[in-house]
């Protein structure tokens, strides 16, 4: 299977960055991980804060199946995560 | 094979290769990358990490690199440099004005003005940040190490720099301290199933300064 391009449900902080946004999301077994990822791949990026709000992701998901999909992210790492936060195209 | 400066220039104009703003001039086999506004200048706030750390019972200065959260890591400790009217004699970063001052042995994160990298779909090239010599001359080191974008990755670079020189070094906006330069690869990356290790996969809880 060829990765698909996806977004991948998460909360959204504001980085040290201008050009970048902190993302969190629980992975598979419940850990928090948060990674950073270049403005363009995250929605909304508008009024970001300390504080979290709820937005997407631009992920590759490169393995689903069952309840699960390991997404690659755009900090070059992948994690695996319920599919329940994936959203690929004509799902 | 790495692109001279005729197709640097095709491969920007034809969106193979992303450079925004795209740049005045281009080298023979390099673009410069610039810095982008002083207010885009971090440095960690250690001794705010090592009280987190005192608290916890850990060594004041700790980080288990390869267990932390970098995303809440950079929420928490990453702040700009305290204006040099403020500073300590021990803060090797200071702010001054409309620059930054780099004492010997000081360490900065600062990204570029530039947004740098190829398209996701159907990326042709890869690109590699150096530093340029005649700023390596005064000590100064602008990319510690991980120097490639991946082909389908596109954004600022935060550049990684320290001072390794005896001099004070002053930086601002604009500043030309980096460039890439950018091959070609064989073929686009498939990204095919297992071809992909889970970043979490046998990793145990979060140790060090957690954030």
């Amino acid at each position: 299977m060829v990765a698909l391009h996806g977004n991948m449900s998460c909360e959204l902080y504001r980085s040290a960055f201008s050009g970048e946004v902190v993302f969190a999301v629980k992975t598979l077994d419940g850990k928090p991980y948060e990674g950073i990822a270049p403005k363009h791949y995250a929605r909304p990026v508008d009024n970001l804060s300390a504080n979290p709000i709820h937005g997407s992701l631009e992920v590759r998901v490169i393995k689903n199946g069952g309840k699960s999909a390991r997404v690659r992210m755009p900090d070059g790492e992948a994690i695996d995560v319920p599919l329940t936060i994936i959203n690929l195209p004509n799902k | 094979m790495y692109l001279s400066d005729g197709d640097l220039q095709a491969a920007i104009e034809s969106g193979r290769l992303i450079v925004k703003p795209p740049p005045a001039t281009i080298g023979p086999t390099s673009i410069d990358l610039h810095l982008d506004s002083v207010d885009q200048a971090r440095i960690w706030d250690i001794r705010k990490l090592a009280g987190d750390n005192i608290e916890r019972g850990l060594h004041e200065l700790q980080m288990n690199i390869a267990r932390m959260n970098y995303g809440k890591m950079s929420r928490k400790y990453l702040v700009p440099p305290p204006h040099e009217k403020d500073s300590q004699d021990t803060d090797m970063v200071v702010r001054r004005d409309d620059c930054v001052v780099v004492r010997p042995g000081g360490f900065i994160l600062w990204q570029t003005k530039e947004i740098v990298g190829t398209p996701e779909d159907n990326p042709r090239f890869i690109c590699f940040i150096d530093g340029k010599s005649t700023r390596a001359r005064t000590g100064l080191v602008v990319h510690l190490t991980a120097p490639t974008i991946h082909a389908g990755w596109s954004g600022n670079v935060t550049l990684e720099m320290t001072n390794c020189g005896p001099l004070h070094l002053v930086l601002h906006e604009d500043d030309a301290v980096a460039q890439i330069t950018v091959a070609q690869i064989t073929n686009p990356p498939k990204l095919d199933v297992g071809q992909h290790e889970s970043a979490t996969h046998g990793q145990s809880d979060v140790t060090g300064a957690q954030a």
